[in-house]
């Protein structure tokens, strides 16, 4: 016969209310976690993506050398090349202004990282060349 | 297995209490003394309820407790009532009761609800002979009148016989207190407990639905830790990206320095002899260049805040920058 008074069931859905309450907001605060993680993890991996597609594409840094290499005016320059696991170094021994410009415009304005160049004026006309790019 | 049947017994009846009929009624000055192991199936006096007996248009018994407020109105005094009814034949008996009045007798009598049994009204419970008066205290007796039982003064009957409870009718309409009752109404305790258990449920859904919002974007994380071949500690990756911002940085200052000399206003006699650059320093040479012409000359440099340094020397200028 003994009954429970209304008011403690109401106090304890309360409770049961201010807990759920208390979950949802601990849920929302991981949540805003979880989303602010991903976001600076995705302009993480964007920026590192895109770094690494410059700096450390191997594949992609010799093809285009071997594209500019291949050109004509750089063809009769005897241009030496030699691979390393890091990189590449380039050595033209005489290489007239024409070719220069061309070779070092190509080279600026690509996406290369140069760690050596030496460009030297051995006559009015020739200059010798040496630089290493790295991948 | 062979049990012991007298043992047994005990314990089947240790917690069998004994069930006794009592009448309650306001105008009895008896205090019961419950014994051990006893419990009471209490029997209201019509002096606790209303009864009426009607004869209504309606086929279910859950119809009719809609109207039991109603029914009542013209003739109940002000106070916080329950309402109960029960069919017979075509009949329905209804009640009205107040559970404060009825609680009160009850402590009043020093009946504590968890001695009770059961609660029932007088009507319904008891069968007493139609043409019989029952006494229940000194001035009053229980009369049955046209098939309600009610109270009425033992003055009125020449003989009265004295009330003996010792079986109750099976078909008594039995009811629950309502303890708190008076403190709110059911419906409103059903539309307070709807609401919040509603309320409940929906924050319930919504931690649900963000805790899986939750782990989607866990999930997506790690994807793209996958996708773009990230090391496992954001730390690490950090590091590797600073790095390769700083070969972007240098590389994009080396460029710009590169195109300062390039674009430099040098004299048909002033030539660039050596561009050389090693360990994060670039070194030029320039031929035929006097102190005096340095700052139109490096105009450029001021302009956009690059930091050089010179030497000069018989054949011309030896400048140094850091990368």
């Amino acid at each position: 016969m003994k009954q429970i008074n209304p008011l403690q069931i109401a106090a304890l859905l309360l409770v049961m209310l201010l807990f759920a309450f208390f979950k949802l907001n601990s849920a929302k605060v991981e949540l805003k976690e979880a989303q602010a993680n991903y976001k600076e993890s995705e302009k993480l991996a964007l920026e590192l993506y895109g770094l690494k597609e410059v700096y450390a594409n191997k594949k992609y840094t010799q093809r285009a050398l071997e594209r500019i290499l291949r050109q004509p005016s750089l063809k009769k320059a005897n241009v030496k090349t030699t691979k390393t696991k890091t990189g590449i170094s380039i050595k033209v021994a005489s290489l007239d202004y024409r070719g220069l410009n061309s070779f070092m415009g190509k080279i600026l304005n690509g996406n290369y990282n140069i760690v050596k160049l030496k460009i030297k004026r051995e006559t009015p006309q020739k200059a010798s060349l040496a630089m290493e790019i790295k991948w | 297995m062979i049990f012991d049947k007298k043992k047994d017994t005990t314990l089947f009846t240790k917690f069998k209490r004994k069930i006794t009929p009592y009448f309650l009624d306001p105008n009895t000055k008896s205090n019961y003394a419950i014994k051990e192991g006893e419990k009471l199936d209490i029997i209201l006096s019509p002096a606790l309820y209303w009864v009426k007996k009607v004869e209504l248009p309606v086929k279910y018994l859950r119809d009719v407790k809609k109207l039991l407020p109603s029914l009542f109105e013209d003739i109940l005094p002000e106070g916080n009532f329950s309402y109960t009814a029960y069919k017979e034949g075509d009949t329905y008996f209804i009640f009205a009761y107040e559970d404060k009045k009825i609680l009160e007798l009850l402590q009043d009598r020093n009946i504590a609800l968890s001695d009770i049994a059961s609660i029932c009204f007088a009507q319904g419970s008891l069968a007493l002979d139609d043409d019989k008066a029952y006494g229940v205290n000194e001035e009053q007796a229980l009369y049955m009148q046209d098939g309600i039982m009610i109270l009425t003064p033992k003055v009125w009957f020449e003989k009265v016989e004295p009330l003996e409870i010792k079986k109750l009718h099976s078909n008594g309409l039995k009811i629950a207190l309502q303890q708190y009752g008076h403190i709110v109404d059911n419906k409103s305790i059903y539309i307070i407990g709807v609401l919040l258990v509603m309320l409940i449920v929906v924050v319930g859904v919504e931690i649900f639905i963000t805790k899986a919002k939750a782990e989607k974007m866990e999930a997506m994380r790690s994807e793209l830790f996958s996708k773009y071949k990230l090391h496992p500690t954001m730390m690490q990756n950090r590091a590797i990206l600073s790095s390769y911002k700083a070969i972007y940085e240098k590389q994009t200052k080396l460029r710009t320095v590169l195109a300062l000399f390039l674009k430099m206003p040098l004299k048909k006699t002033e030539k660039i002899t050596l561009v050389e650059y090693s360990n994060n320093r670039l070194h030029v040479r320039i031929s035929n260049v006097v102190k005096a012409e340095e700052k139109h000359l490096f105009k450029a440099f001021h302009i956009q805040n690059i930091e050089y340094k010179t030497t000069y020397t018989s054949s011309g200028v030896e400048v140094e920058v850091m990368i």
